[in-house]
């Protein structure tokens, strides 16, 4: 958490923040405007990315989601940069734990205009602001609690997380602060408007207008501060000095705000500056100022709602950056993040194989072909998407396509919905097409869930950068939770149809691919498995240390290994391998995400429980399914021979 | 031969397996709580354990023992027919390697580690986790020392270092203990100013173990009896009846390394504008004998090796503005074993489920036809 600002220095500073009231604002933005402005490169978390990912990342870890009532995160994100006055009213901060608005002594529910149900889990600025100052004590004393490594409370850690968020979000709404106008400033002095340079009809003042013209006025304070007396100086030394002081304070807080979107020095080690200090401490760096410049008069525009003016401007921004930035392959990736966002593959696959699955659902109970063929135009499609997706995500990385959880899961769903396709295509019965768009379906909903965790592009730290061990065993491993899932699922199917008593041929398309991808499965996992030993031999000196991600994936193996043995010795027959691949899922998930939640307490708890009661969910699911199962068939079973 | 064929038994092979994967998945969930090295001690390195502190249960060592030689029995039984299945065959030729590697690694294996600040050199690597007793005839500039390891003393166990004529008899020995303060009465020593030593419950981390130790001592003039704990900032001084000074002190047991290093300089590199670790590595000199010297970086997931030792970037600490570069050493000759056994598993694997997935395919053409 960097909450190392106290919260008070923005709220004595809100006045600054007010910019223009929304209703004096313009239509709503251009899709060219908002383009513009989400191709902007910034620098955030140890990478260059697109303003856009920028908007999206703050607005999920404000408020869980990802646009803002219809509008997109760069749109709102633009409303909060440009016109923070105008967001207080937004119902964005998300608040888990109510308790936490009882230490805060608010109201725990919200009544919004025009809604007939109270807001109880997302809340504006307005509703919170009375219980700031209880939030900030209670977040400095769980923080120094954290730092002493004590154990915190759920409220306490929800404090730490809200009071983050309402900071970042004071701090983004004072980035353009600067190239809003002063309020209360006005200068009629006409001596002091002759050393500004400043006309006595000249409009509305920010501090971009006069902080580089407020050094005329230096000899003028110097010989008021001669004066022992304040009160014998004169109107223009006392109008000097005050606006000197308002533009040191001004400045003082202005610094160092969230938003690094400008870099500082051309072509070497990557230092980038959010505008202000761009503005303010560049000495004689002619482009940077320029280019802070261009960003304030961007924001003027935004206001103004001078569309042409905030694609002229946000592209000269670009250009500096980018042209600063030229060694930094990120720089010029940035507006292709921003596109592959905008396209959102992922999203649109998912629509896609939920078409596929219906059609082959109904081409599965009802036999009919024409079915059959028509579901494999929108799973064509959205395979494209889905590795195309991939593609990309690799592209702008530069690492291979499994580089944490939320990659898994696009990787993992990919290989299942391959491998189904190889069954549909040597045995052209719809049950390839079904089982693949279902798991392909199901990964993607999962994989947006952990897209919640926030940047799914994040770099990787320096245990993990090594290209050839995450190409390998990353890869391996990963494919082996997927043969071994998807044979998994051939088991569900296999139980179903023998419980509907299907005929045996039936039985037997099934069967076919389950023990054949459980070989896949455990032949990846196995290879998967050891060279996860070989990297740790070759990263810190030892093949197997037993520890849980390493147990994980030994479960996978050790179990698919004992289930082909027992079938083999005889010990179980289809349907003992058909529940043995059931519980194969089970392994891949403790492998998967069970040993990561082995660590409750160091990731987001809110994020880590809800997963947590998914990963339990999905077990108890599980096993409810195969005694279900079990107990239906032996019925069936003695039905039909008392028949 | 009955006994052979169980032995041999793929059904011994699937008790075995299941065995393993509750083990795993128990000694995984133990980890939680207990740490991996009290999980690692319980279920995985041993023979027998107690399940809930009650039942003698099979560990992993023994488990992981039938099966070698359940594989090894299996080869001879199952697979005289020849060469029809040469994938499986490969399987557990792998597989044998693995176990043995696994048991090689075991029994020769050695890890420490070595800390350096810029401009410091080191011969020498300390264990994580063993102890060891020594006596020094020197404290400075030391020029003999004479150890016995810590795991090797039991109450009642007897040990001299040398003709000195100084002999120690264990009075009482902790993994993990705390001292108790104050006069510990006449003739007995305590660096850390103890009276006696409690045992304590061993950490979840057993380096954070602090073991101590009460010896009789036989032949010192000055003492009868002396208290080392881990903590002590000194050793205890004793007096041989020659009159000649020996040293006496616990410490974590000491490799001496084939090479001298030295740390040049320590590089930490972080993402711009995050607190992301990027890279860290090391610029050492490796001393070898009097005139042989080279420079070498050591980073993560780029070990330096030399005839059997390794040596690898662990972590690092700044203190002082003075950045300390700390090394996992390791030596294991048997490293290259594992590599080989996975490939040799995983072709077999491939072999095998190709192999019968075109089985299965022919027979369901000879079906249909």
């Amino acid at each position: 958490m960097k909450a190392l600002i106290p919260l008070l220095v923005f709220l004595l500073c809100s006045p600054f923040a007010r910019g223009q009231d929304p209703e004096e604002l313009e239509a709503s933005p251009p899709a060219e405007a908002v383009e513009a402005l989400g191709d902007l490169p910034v620098l955030y978390n140890g990478r260059v990315m697109p303003l856009d990912t920028f908007a999206r990342l703050h607005l999920l870890q404000f408020s869980g989601r990802k646009s803002y009532e219809g509008e997109s995160a760069m749109e709102w994100m633009a409303r909060l940069l440009f016109d923070p006055h105008g967001t207080e009213d937004d119902l964005v901060f998300l608040i888990d734990h109510p308790e936490l608005l009882d230490h805060m002594e608010v109201d725990r529910k919200l009544q919004v205009e025009g809604e007939r149900k109270p807001s109880t889990r997302r809340f504006n600025l307005e509703h919170l602001r009375p219980g700031l100052m209880k939030l900030e004590e209670l977040a400095m004393r769980a923080r120094e609690r954290d730092q002493n490594e004590e154990e915190l409370g759920k409220v306490e850690q929800e404090a730490m997380r809200v009071y983050s968020n309402v900071l970042t979000y004071r701090m983004l709404g004072q980035v353009f602060a600067y190239a809003r106008p002063l309020p209360g400033l006005k200068i009629e002095n006409p001596e002091i408007l002759e050393l500004l340079n400043l006309s006595e009809d000249a409009g509305p003042l920010t501090y971009m207008d006069l902080g580089d013209r407020v050094g005329n006025l230096s000899q003028m304070i110097q010989d008021a501060q001669a004066i022992d007396d304040p009160e014998q100086w004169t109107e223009a030394q006392r109008t000097a000095f005050a606006l000197a002081s308002m533009m040191f304070t001004f400045s003082q807080n202005l610094s160092d705000l969230p938003l690094k979107l400008l870099p500082a020095a051309p072509h070497g080690e990557q230092t980038w500056l959010a505008p202000f200090d761009a503005l303010h401490n560049s000495d004689q760096d002619r482009q940077l100022i320029r280019a802070a410049r261009n960003a304030g008069e961007l924001a003027q525009a935004w206001s103004a709602g001078d569309w042409d003016e905030v694609t002229q401007k946000a592209e000269a921004v670009s250009a500096f950056s980018q042209g600063r930035m030229d060694h930094v392959r990120e720089a010029k990736l940035a507006p292709l993040e921003a596109d592959f966002n905008q396209v959102n593959p992922f999203g649109k696959a998912k629509v896609g194989y939920l078409l596929a699955f219906l059609l082959s659902l109904g081409a599965l109970v009802s036999g009919n072909r024409a079915l059959r063929l028509a579901a494999w135009v929108p799973l064509a499609i959205a395979l494209v998407m889905h590795v195309g997706g991939i593609a990309v995500r690799v592209y702008l990385t530069a690492r291979p396509p499994v580089t944490n959880l939320y990659g898994t899961f696009l990787f993992v769903g990919l290989i299942c919905l391959l491998l189904a396709l190889l069954v549909e295509g040597f045995q052209k019965n719809a049950l390839g097409l079904f089982a693949g768009s279902f798991i392909a379906l199901t990964f993607l909903f999962i994989a947006d869930r952990f897209a919640a965790e926030g940047d799914t592009l994040h770099k990787v730290v320096a245990v993990l950068a090594s290209n050839f061990w995450l190409s390998t065993h990353v890869i391996a491993v990963t494919t082996g939770y997927a043969g071994v899932w998807i044979a998994g699922v051939f088991g569900h199917i296999w139980l179903v149809c023998r419980l509907l008593d299907k005929p045996k041929s039936m039985l037997e398309q099934v069967r076919l691919p389950m023990e054949g991808l459980l070989g896949f499965g455990l032949t990846f996992a196995f290879l998967g498995t050891m060279l996860g030993g070989v990297w740790a031999d070759q990263s810190w000196g030892r093949f197997w240390g037993w520890d849980p991600k390493e147990n994980g994936a030994l479960l996978i193996v050790l179990w698919t290994a004992a289930i082909y043995h027992a079938r083999v010795a005889g010990m179980i027959r289809e349907k003992g391998m058909a529940v043995g691949t059931v519980i194969g899922c089970i392994m891949v998930m403790l492998a998967w995400l069970g040993v990561n939640l082995l660590g409750v307490g160091l990731h987001s708890y809110g994020f880590t429980n809800a997963m947590l009661a998914l990963f339990f969910g999905y077990i108890a699911f599980e096993l409810t399914f195969l005694a279900v199962m079990l107990i239906l068939i032996r019925l069936r079973d003695i039905q039909r021979l008392n028949a | 031969m009955k006994y052979f064929s169980w032995l041999a038994s793929i059904k011994t092979t699937v008790f075995c397996l299941l065995w393993l994967t509750v083990l795993t998945f128990w000694g995984t969930m133990y980890q939680a709580e207990h740490g991996l090295y009290r999980a690692q001690e319980m279920f995985f390195d041993s023979f027998v354990f107690l399940g809930f502190e009650i039942f003698p249960l099979p560990g992993a060592m023994l488990v992981m023992t039938v099966l070698f030689v359940n594989l090894l029995a299996s080869f001879f039984v199952h697979y005289q027919a020849g060469w029809k299945m040469p994938g499986l065959m490969l399987i557990h030729i792998g597989l044998i390697m693995l176990l043995l590697g696994g048991f090689f690694t075991k029994i020769t294996g050695m890890e420490a580690n070595v800390s350096l600040v810029e401009g410091q050199g080191r011969n020498l690597a300390a264990s994580l986790t063993e102890w060891e007793v020594l006596v020094a005839d020197e404290l400075q500039n030391v020029r003999e020392i004479k150890a016995v390891e810590l795991d090797d003393l039991k109450k009642g166990t007897e040990f001299a270092f040398d003709e000195s004529g100084l002999r120690f008899r264990v009075l009482e020995v902790f993994d993990n203990a705390k001292g108790i303060e104050g006069e510990s009465g006449e003739g007995v020593e305590s660096p850390s100013g103890f009276r006696e030593l409690k045992p304590l419950p061993r950490r979840k981390q057993p380096e954070e173990d602090l073991p101590g130790l009460r010896v009789a001592v036989e032949g010192a003039a000055n003492l009868e009896e002396a208290i080392l704990w881990g903590n002590d900032r000194r050793p205890v001084g004793l007096e041989t009846p020659e009159g000649h000074v020996r040293f006496l002190a616990m410490r974590k047991r000491r490799y001496e390394l084939p090479m001298f290093i030295e740390l040049k300089d320590f590089q930490r590199t972080l993402y711009p504008g995050s607190e992301i670790p990027k890279d860290y590595r090391s610029l050492i000199t490796v001393h070898l004998g009097d005139e042989v010297e080279r420079d070498v970086v050591i980073k993560m997931n780029e070990p330096f090796r030399l005839n059997g030792w390794t040596f690898y970037q662990q972590s690092f600490a700044i203190q002082d503005n003075t950045e300390l570069s700390v090394f996992a050493v390791t030596r294991n000759f048997g490293r290259l074993i594992p590599y080989w056994a996975t490939g040799i598993t995983s072709l077999g694997l491939a072999m095998h489920f190709l192999q019968m997935q075109l089985m299965q395919l022919r027979r369901r053409k000879r079906k249909s036809a």
